[in-house]
């Protein structure tokens, strides 16, 4: 039982940083109408950021902190230089770049990290077993699902409750609206991709010490945060949430029973939910 | 824009250039494209030092090719291609392991089953449009990486599928025993030969009635149905052509190679993306242009600098910013074509028209 | 099926239903199209036109009624069954194929009729859907512009053009949805002069905001105001129904 208790545990906490990253592409796709394929590429460089920055200074910490804003101006600069230039071109375009861009970072950090990766301690803070009750769970994982969970609350408070966020909003409804009432569209695109990076960035330092750090982490998480995205419903903020839970969970428990089919539990999942309700869980159109 | 300098209108053809007469004879200049392949595939047997490098861009060129169709011409772009070139290679091992030893069956095998693959993946990828079709191919992709990988038994998991026999190469009245590696020429003859008729039959497929829908539907899926056609069939028959010809380079390539690796679709997707791109989607010959240009740098620059996929990754983002026509677009002078600019305006009057109103 | 004037109907629409949200968009609506008639539909903004025509053309299912079209029920179908079905329709922001050639577009619609889904032969050896696209252009008066992309084409000439792949498809009713936004008088009246030119073969609904047009051209002219058939008659009863124009000139302002 305790066994079960665990599993559910731990895919709450892959769900997490599943979620992480799905608002971020979701968030970007609501607002620029760009699916950003190298979501997992900055995802994989945030976790090797923190990781040269805990060598460099000794403290994970560090690198939780600092990842985000080095993230928000790398976001920033690739927006401004990369992508602005297509804006006025189909929709296809900005998704065969940022593709390119994984393509190049991935190689760049394999030429300086090299390919192998390296394993991330927990931070010593966070080095023991929580104990709950009948069972115990590491006190460092608990961290990132509450951590991850404050993180979609900001954010949501960030979107609902903020002139900012209303901006987005109204954004992600129609964009041609608020070009129309003037207000200066081109900044808060840079502003939602820097965020959405940030977002990025964020999930793979909390998720390093978990599965360390390699430059094809990446790689392997973007197709599942697509999963998540397209069954959560496209721009669907807690069908993000919901569906990065349930199937961080599914793919959890799988594991335990099945451990075969726990990589194709996703995408079973996504093709019944295509099937039966194509506009995701939570999604409107 | 091909569909521009492909018209073939009755009575437009010009009395210039030593292809006039094969103009006349097709009544299209889209068809000099057959041409110039032939002009490659002349000077891949001649200048390519090393056979099987020359055996890998006609089997390259094959699978680019097949995900022109989609990505240039339907606009659909699949980042999952991989599946049916890998499926192809399985069923081409499979029946030559397990079953036949005949070539012929083999590659019939690789086509049959990936066209089926493909049709019934095609419909579910097809319920959603653009970007949704673009994850949908993605986790497709990595559905059956899972399952190959799984499989063990019968695909030898991440070992691939070893030791896969080379049949002879049966014609009427002929049977050539092939040896891919000792002596490649009759593998190097059977592809240009079975890529000669995939492009003649994609160019056909691109000029014909059906072709020239799918290109509408890129432009307005709305208007291509206010003409009368069900829009996601003319998709859904692309989707499964296309991975039927991607299957058959998938089976060429495993039977060259004596063995179907299993690889991740980073390097597999990834790779036939960017060769159609590089080389530019909106002719078929870019593919060709691309396969070549991407194969021969991998093949000259792995010796002397090992992150060669970052050069080929940064001329692709290039690419994409500048030249959007690729390699053959900027042969044909046409940076920032009319594609972008044109698709701009689509977008905007499609949010216009998402206004409520009367 | 004889509708009024003693001419066949058409297009018949009985008691459609319509809600988007709360919204009742469209209201019990009745419609009856004589054959070869030029029927108008008038009203101010957000009064059901469109949506009546999307019930009509299938884009939006009807949550009650029916519509029958040359005594076929038509109701539910796809878009692009009724389409073959001979409805075709005209849209109100210009939507053509951007980066294919001008006659490309035409033949496109004109090749649907036989050759929908062939892919074994060019579509230049189609020869009687090329001279359709041919004799379309003619038609709308773009024949000289048919080697141009129609992205390059201007606002006017877009509106031919989508006029023009719309009549390629050979239909036996045409819906026309505001075909004169944003024209000037001049190109306003080419327009019109087509209109009434394409009467000679074909029954025409247009939904048209601008009264001196309808007035002039139309044969029946119906009235929605908040998705409801408010009346429906010739030119001569509607300009001089007092509650019409006032619904309509207040919507108008």
């Amino acid at each position: 039982m305790h066994l079960i208790v665990n599993q559910v545990f731990t895919g709450i906490v892959s769900g997490a940083v599943l979620v992480l990253l799905a608002l971020g592409l979701n968030l970007i796709f609501g607002f620029m109408e760009i699916i950003n394929f190298s979501h997992g590429a900055f995802f994989m460089l945030g976790a090797y950021v923190g990781f040269y920055l805990l060598t460099a200074f000794g403290s994970f910490w560090w690198g939780l902190a600092l990842v985000p804003l080095l993230l928000l101006l790398l976001g920033a600069a690739v927006e401004r230089t990369l992508i602005k230039p297509l804006y006025r071109r189909s929709a296809v375009d900005p998704l065969l770049l940022t593709f390119g861009l994984t393509y190049i970072v991935t190689q760049l950090v394999e030429m300086i990290a090299g390919k192998q990766g390296e394993t991330v301690n927990a931070p010593s803070q966070l080095n023991f077993q929580l104990p709950l009750g009948f069972t115990s769970y590491p006190a460092y994982l608990t961290f990132v699902a509450v951590l991850a969970g404050l993180i979609v609350l900001g954010l949501w408070l960030l979107l609902e409750r903020t002139s900012l966020g209303l901006i987005i909003r109204a954004g992600i409804r129609d964009s041609t609206m608020i070009q129309i009432l003037g207000i200066d569209f081109d900044r808060f695109r840079v502003l939602v991709f820097a965020l959405g990076i940030a977002l990025a960035g964020v999930a793979g330092v909390l998720n390093s010490p978990v599965t360390g750090v390699y430059p094809e982490m990446g790689n392997d998480i973007l197709i599942t945060a697509f999963v998540v995205v397209v069954v959560g419903g496209m721009g669907s903020f807690w069908g993000a949430v919901l569906s990065g839970l349930v199937i961080g969970v599914l793919v959890s428990l799988t594991t335990l029973f099945a451990s075969v089919y726990a990589s194709i539990v996703p995408f079973v999942l996504m093709i019944l939910v295509m099937t039966f309700r194509p506009r995701g869980l939570l999604g409107t159109t | 824009m091909s569909a521009v300098e492909a018209e073939p209108e009755p009575g437009s053809e010009r009395a210039s250039g030593p292809l006039h007469l094969l103009r006349l004879l097709w009544r299209g200049r889209a068809w000099n494209q057959l041409v110039l392949l032939l002009l490659v595939m002349v000077g891949l047997f001649f200048l390519v030092p090393d056979p099987s490098l020359a055996v890998e861009v006609l089997i390259y060129s094959l699978w680019a090719i097949s995900l022109n169709l989609l990505l240039g011409y339907g606009g659909l772009v699949s980042f999952g291609h991989a599946l049916y070139w890998g499926f192809g290679g399985y069923a081409a091992g499979l029946t030559l392991l397990h079953v036949t030893h005949s070539l012929w069956v083999a590659l019939g095998a690789s086509m049959a089953l990936c066209g089926l693959l493909a049709l019934g993946s095609g419909v579910v990828c097809l319920r959603r449009r653009d970007v949704y079709f673009s994850m949908l191919t993605l986790a497709f992709a990595q559905l059956g990486y899972f399952i190959a990988f799984e499989a063990r038994p019968v695909t030898g998991g991440d070992d691939g599928l070893g030791n896969i026999p080379t049949p002879p190469l049966d014609l009427p009245g002929l049977s050539l025993e092939m040896h891919p590696i000792r002596d490649p020429l009759p593998y190097f003859l059977l592809c240009a030969g079975i890529l000669f008729f995939a492009f003649a039959f994609a160019l056909l497929y691109t000029e014909s009635p059906l072709g020239r829908v799918l290109q509408a539907i890129r432009e307005s899926e709305e208007r291509a149905r206010g003409c009368g056609y069900n829009t996601r069939l003319v998709q859904l028959i692309t989707f499964t052509v296309s991975g039927l010809l991607a299957g058959l380079a998938g089976g060429l390539d495993a039977i060259f190679n004596g063995l179907e690796g299993l690889q991740p679709y980073w390097s597999l997707s990834g790779v036939v993306v960017i060769m159609v791109i590089l080389g530019g989607r909106s002719t078929l010959f870019g593919s060709v242009l691309g396969a070549l240009v991407v194969l021969v740098l991998e093949h000259y620059l792995s010796i002397s600098f090992g992150d060669w996929p970052l050069i080929v990754g940064a001329v692709f983002v290039v690419c994409v910013l500048v030249f959007p026509q690729g390699l053959w677009g900027l042969v044909r002078l046409e940076p920032l074509g009319s594609w972008g600019a044109v698709a701009w305006t689509r977008r905007l009057r499609a949010r216009l028209s998402r206004e409520p109103g009367a | 099926m004889s509708g009024p004037n003693g001419r066949t109907t058409l297009l018949r629409c009985e008691r459609l239903d319509r809600w988007f949200g709360g919204v009742h968009a469209v209201d019990g609506v009745d419609l009856e199209v004589a054959t070869g008639s030029l029927h108008a539909i008038i009203g101010p903004n957000g009064s059901g036109k469109t949506t009546l025509f999307n019930l009509i053309t299938g884009h939006t299912r009807p949550h009650g009624g029916r519509v029958w079209f040359a005594d076929r029920d038509v109701t539910g179908l796809p878009y692009h069954r009724v389409v073959r079905l001979g409805i075709a329709k005209s849209y109100q922001i210009t939507t053509v194929f951007q980066s294919l050639s001008v006659f490309e577009n035409v033949r496109i619609a004109a090749q649907s009729a036989r050759w929908p889904y062939t892919f074994w032969l060019p579509a230049s050896r189609l020869r009687d859907a090329s001279r359709l696209a041919e004799q379309t252009l003619e038609r709308v008066g773009l024949q000289h512009r048919r080697r141009e992309l129609a992205g390059n084409l201007s606002h006017g000439e877009l509106r031919h053009l989508d006029l023009a792949i719309a009549l390629a498809t050979r239909p036996k009713l045409l819906l026309l949805d505001e075909p004169t936004a944003g024209m000037s008088p001049a190109e306003t009246e080419a327009t019109v002069q087509l209109i009434q030119d394409l009467r000679r073969d074909l029954t025409v609904v247009m939904i048209e905001h601008k009264m001196d047009v309808v007035l002039r051209i139309a044969e029946r002219i119906t009235v929605l105001n908040f998705g409801v058939k408010l009346f429906e008659g010739t030119p001569e009863e509607v300009r001089g129904h007092p509650r019409v124009q006032e619904v309509y000139l207040q919507g108008a302002l």
